[in-house]
């Protein structure tokens, strides 16, 4: 088993072959975007032309980032039933986006969750609210992609830490800047299929290898780890019952809160369009969290014991691996085939993600930000600022991750991202929506104080007090969302009953609710007013998908 | 611009086809979150205060907690599904709403509602 060791880390022709062709490919799409990109809403939203099945397919791989495809089987590799847990809660969270947000966002809303808030909350502070959510989540959100695409091009590929960093980050701002939503979206698209066939086709191999019994499969994982049966159950990884309750809240809200899927809802062109892609989405994703399941034991039963240094830490690497295994082993040309595929499979994830977090947090600068507070806005005008404003947030991110590297926690960011999007950014956007009486001081006090609180409950935890890994930490909770969700809710209330009734705001509601509920005023499929301002002439197409 | 025709918000928000609409959509999505809420809080809450009857296994080595987590995925496809059948009647329902209104509102921009507010 030490030749596992041996395949990872060493240059992959074959991997960094297939890369080259997984680029190609998007910059083809990012060109035949980057035609259809010529306004404001064709940049934030692809014309809102997409249709609700695609859009589904493009959430699907905005849920599969890195972290979910190569995690979860990861950590089921290393600690059992207990890393399914959190692939369970984040399927889960599509459930109250289909019920309380999809299609009530795609009616009300125009580019970023903040314009649904406007209608009755006071714009500028509320959109400045909304604009330093979304830039924290997708900020901290991106470096730990950026963190974790770097060391794992490092393992799969051979290519070093910062080149590789360095190249998934300029080919994000590639996309976003020339292709805007429509090539983020359909990097997305081809991303996910080729997730959802490698994980169909190392999950039947695996399947296969075990005669198709689940049993038999969980028998020989079992017996692979020191843990015995124990990893059928729960108790292996989430020790305390705290800490499964917590982790699990987090995810399963944090997920609803996340400002680069809330956004897909503005690309479709209606709000059933927008059900739809949800449908779509719940669906392939169900899929696969069956399929994880049997490549995280499966990973266990093949690579057993021997493969846990060869996995590293968090086990990334335990699904490409298995599928080099199921190939014929290292050192084989079949292992080496499927292991290169299976990493463009992962490359390809990782590129698609940061770019959809690129796009999410230019639009907060360019439309929450800047156009809030200039005082000359055009089409062209927030057009540029949002392009300029992609450029500026990979950049930086590119310098941090560079910078610090792999000092970077993973887990803590990825945790700070959902922990804020759970008790800073959800709150808000549900209370605006379903109560009469809350108004714009119990916005701006909600998410002020979910902010604070997340952010003390993760320096309290064990990843960083006082130094990684410690023990004796006042808080065990790695994803506190037990706690902050709660202050971050309860904030809001406090903010908005011990502050005077907003006559007008209460008005806005009624706003809020017909255009929610009715569609009223939505943006269409071909928004004339922005086609005017551009000042194109004629329609050069009609954006039905 | 045609930003003068701002519907009534308020009068339609009040007219009982827009309150029925309302009603009947709160009280789906009411009912309908609490239960898979429940549903979830409790298979955390066995996971995390009954983890021995948790990793009981019900056929050969399948546990119960993975036949609870499988039942997760079950419900969400089932409740996806169920949401997206009862939707096509708040759909005609919210049509006939807009199709009440003069033509003109449905082409009102957001632009005035907004700079009252500032």
């Amino acid at each position: 088993m030490t030749a596992i060791l041996a395949a990872t880390g060493d240059f992959n022709g074959l991997a960094v072959a297939i890369f080259a062709v997984v680029l190609a490919t998007t910059l083809l799409i990012t060109r035949w975007a980057a035609r259809r990109t010529k306004t404001t809403t064709e940049f934030f939203t692809a014309g809102r032309g997409v249709s609700g099945a695609l859009n589904g397919v493009a959430i699907t791989g905005d849920y599969l980032s890195a972290s979910t495809f190569l995690g979860y089987a990861g950590l089921m590799y290393l600690f059992g039933f207990d890393g399914w847990i959190i692939g369970l809660a984040a399927m889960l969270s599509f459930l109250p986006v289909l019920y309380l947000l999809a299609d009530r966002m795609r009616n009300a809303g125009k580019f970023t969750v903040a314009d649904v808030l406007a209608y009755r909350l006071r714009r500028r502070p509320v959109r400045v609210a909304a604009a330093i959510n979304t830039l924290l989540i997708c900020g901290i959100y991106l470096t730990a992609q950026l963190v974790g695409a770097g060391s794992l091009i490092e393992a799969l590929a051979g290519i070093s830490f910062t080149p590789s960093v360095l190249i998934c980050g300029a080919f994000m701002i590639i996309y976003v800047f020339f292709g805007g939503m429509l090539a983020t979206t359909w990097v997305q698209i081809v991303k996910a299929c080729m997730l959802m066939a490698a994980g169909l086709i190392v999950s039947v191999a695996i399947l296969a290898k075990f005669n198709f019994s689940p049993s038999e499969l969980l028998n020989q994982a079992a017996a692979q780890h020191e843990e015995g049966r124990a990893i059928v159950g729960p108790g292996t990884y989430l020790t305390t019952p705290a800490l499964v309750i917590s982790t699990g809240l987090t995810i399963f809200i944090g997920t609803a809160g996340l400002p680069h899927i809330l956004m897909r809802f503005f690309t479709v062109p209606s709000a059933k369009a927008a059900r739809t892609s949800v449908v779509w989405a719940i669906s392939l994703i169900a899929i696969f969290t069956a399929l994880v399941t049997v490549m995280g034991f499966g990973a266990r039963a093949i690579l057993g014991k021997a493969g846990e240094t060869a996995v590293g830490e968090g086990g990334n690497l335990a699904a490409p691996l298995t599928a080099q295994s199921l190939g014929g082993g290292p050192g084989t040309t079949g292992g080496d085939i499927a292991l290169a595929l299976f990493s463009a499979a992962a490359f390809a994830t990782i590129l698609a993600v940061v770019a959809g977090l690129v796009l999410a947090a230019s639009g907060a600068i360019a439309h929450d930000l800047w156009a809030n507070f200039s005082s000359r806005v055009d089409d062209q005008s927030e057009r540029r600022v949002a392009r300029m404003a992609a450029v500026g947030v990979g950049a930086t991110a590119i310098v941090a991750c560079i910078l610090v590297g792999t000092g970077f926690n993973v887990t803590v960011l990825v945790s700070m991202a959902f922990v804020f999007a759970a008790s800073a950014n959800f709150p808000p956007l549900i209370l605006a929506l379903t109560w009469r009486r809350f108004n714009t001081t119990g916005a701006l006090v909600g998410v002020t104080v979910g902010i604070i609180a997340s952010v003390v409950m993760i320096v309290l935890s064990p990843p960083v007090w006082p130094g990684p890994d410690s023990q004796g930490s006042p808080s065990s909770l790695t994803f506190p969302g037990l706690v902050t969700i709660p202050i971050g809710f309860l904030a809001c209330w406090l903010g908005t009953i011990l502050s005077k009734r907003v006559p007008e705001e209460e008005a806005g509601f009624d706003e809020l609710l017909v255009r929610s509920e009715t569609g009223i005023g939505a943006e269409g499929a071909a928004p004339r007013r922005t086609r005017r301002a551009a000042g194109v002439a004629t329609p050069r197409r009609e954006p039905v998908a | 611009m045609a930003a003068s025709a701002e519907p009534d918000w308020t009068a339609i928000a009040r007219s009982p086809q827009f309150r029925e609409l309302a009603a009947g959509r709160r009280r789906f999505v009411i009912a309908a979150t609490c239960f898979y809420c429940a549903y979830f809080l409790a298979f955390l809450c066995l996971l995390a205060f009954a983890p021995d009857t948790m990793s009981k296994t019900v056929f050969g080595s399948v546990s119960l907690a993975l036949v609870a987590g499988m039942s997760l995925v079950v419900l969400a496809f089932v409740m996806a599904f169920l949401h997206a059948r009862r939707a096509n009647r708040w759909d005609r329902m919210a049509q006939r709403i807009v199709d009440s209104i003069t033509p003109e509102a449905r082409f009102s921009k957001d632009g005035a509602r907004e700079e009252s507010l500032r």
